[in-house]
């Protein structure tokens, strides 16, 4: 039983660890660009963070680096389709490293709507946004604070029992 | 505080955790029975109170009770601190896993700390308990702080000291108020 119960922690440990990052990244794909937002747990923006831009055929090779705004924004132009992945460091000793997937769709909607910062006669034409989705699906906080407390608990409950049961013993 | 994976040398991380199961095994060892629904209770307490989160100059902090923790537990507090903050990086991605050893290290120095400033007897308790619940934050965030500066990373010692400075002097007075209220209500809990 202690074997299965061990075995079912291990699998949901492997879970969650797969589920891994530290402070959130929300991608926009707005061709030709794609606009990344850091920001904390708690929903307060990450400023001033350092950002690099990996390429999707080269994964060792920086594309781009630079901040995030005050805003927790970064903004970058990828030339080719591919999985691209970025650094986000917020050099406090918090780091979140994310892939973006660039697909053909992208480049199609960037050569048709090429957008000037200062072309502001057209106000109907707005560039479509989607945005990415990650593949993995957030557990509510509550749930893995609940989920959290029941280990703690569960974990004290297995030691104490032992305990109670070694004592009996001597 | 938790920091993440990449950031110190893996051999430093390997060796951090060799330290840290080691910690475990001395400062858990000959834990009797009824010792352990208080660690429980405070490691639920250590766990929950991480999702407190406030902004401090741009920068978002959270509660950690270290000190607290020190009180309360004396050398206990470190295997407690140790599997709170194994589940915090499982559950809330907290930090890295590799860095477990390393942030446990660090936040059981202040617990640590925490709890040879509770040993001082002839001392006040009220200074006492202010002083162990500024140490449970600040002297973990000294350690992450010399050792950003060894691995040459961050933006700077002083910056990351001044915003757990704040941290630390909320934490006192939550470290103080709660043993005001343990010393009238539940006082056994208090050792000493």
């Amino acid at each position: 039983m202690l074997k299965i119960n061990f075995l079912i922690l291990c699998g949901l440990i492997c879970f969650l660890s797969s589920h891994a990052h530290r402070f959130n990244v929300d991608i926009k794909l707005q061709p030709p660009f794609v606009i990344i937002q850091a920001f904390f747990f708690a929903g307060q923006p990450v400023s001033n963070a350092l950002v690099t831009v990996y390429s999707a055929d080269d994964g060792s090779n920086v594309y781009q680096s630079g901040r995030t705004d005050k805003a927790g924004y970064f903004v970058f132009i990828p030339d080719k389709q591919g999985d691209w992945y970025l650094l986000v460091d917020d050099e406090k000793g918090h780091r979140r490293r994310t892939n973006i997937l660039i697909d053909d769709v992208f480049f199609v909607q960037g050569d048709e709507e090429v957008d000037f910062i200062n072309d502001t006669d057209d106000e109907e034409d707005v560039d479509p946004v989607y945005i990415h989705k990650p593949v993995e699906k957030e557990i509510p906080i509550y749930y893995r604070m609940i989920f959290g407390l029941a280990l703690i608990f569960g974990l004290t409950g297995i030691l104490y029992g032992i305990k109670v049961r070694q004592s009996l013993k001597k | 505080m938790h920091i993440s994976d990449g950031i110190i040398s893996l051999p430093v991380s390997v060796a951090a955790n060799a330290v840290s199961l080691g910690l475990i095994w001395l400062s858990g060892r000959k834990t009797g029975a009824d010792e352990i629904p208080g660690m429980g209770m405070t490691g639920a307490a250590l766990f929950v109170v991480s999702l407190i989160h406030f902004p401090v100059a741009g920068y978002s902090i959270h509660l950690g009770l270290f000190g607290l923790a020190g009180i309360t537990l004396g050398r206990r507090a470190f295997p407690v601190i140790f599997t709170v903050i194994l589940f915090q990086t499982l559950i809330f991605q907290h930090g890295g896993l590799l860095a477990i050893g390393i942030n446990a290290i660090n936040m059981g120095a202040g617990a640590y700390a925490a709890w040879m400033i509770w040993q001082i007897k002839h001392l006040n308790e009220a200074l006492r308990a202010i002083a162990a619940g500024f140490a449970g934050v600040f002297v973990p965030a000294s350690f992450m702080a010399v050792e950003f500066r060894i691995s040459g990373y961050g933006s700077g010692i002083f910056l990351l000291l001044s915003i757990y400075l704040i941290a630390a002097v909320i934490e006192a007075g939550i470290s103080f108020t709660a043993v005001k209220f343990f010393r009238r209500v539940k006082p056994e809990i208090l050792p000493g």
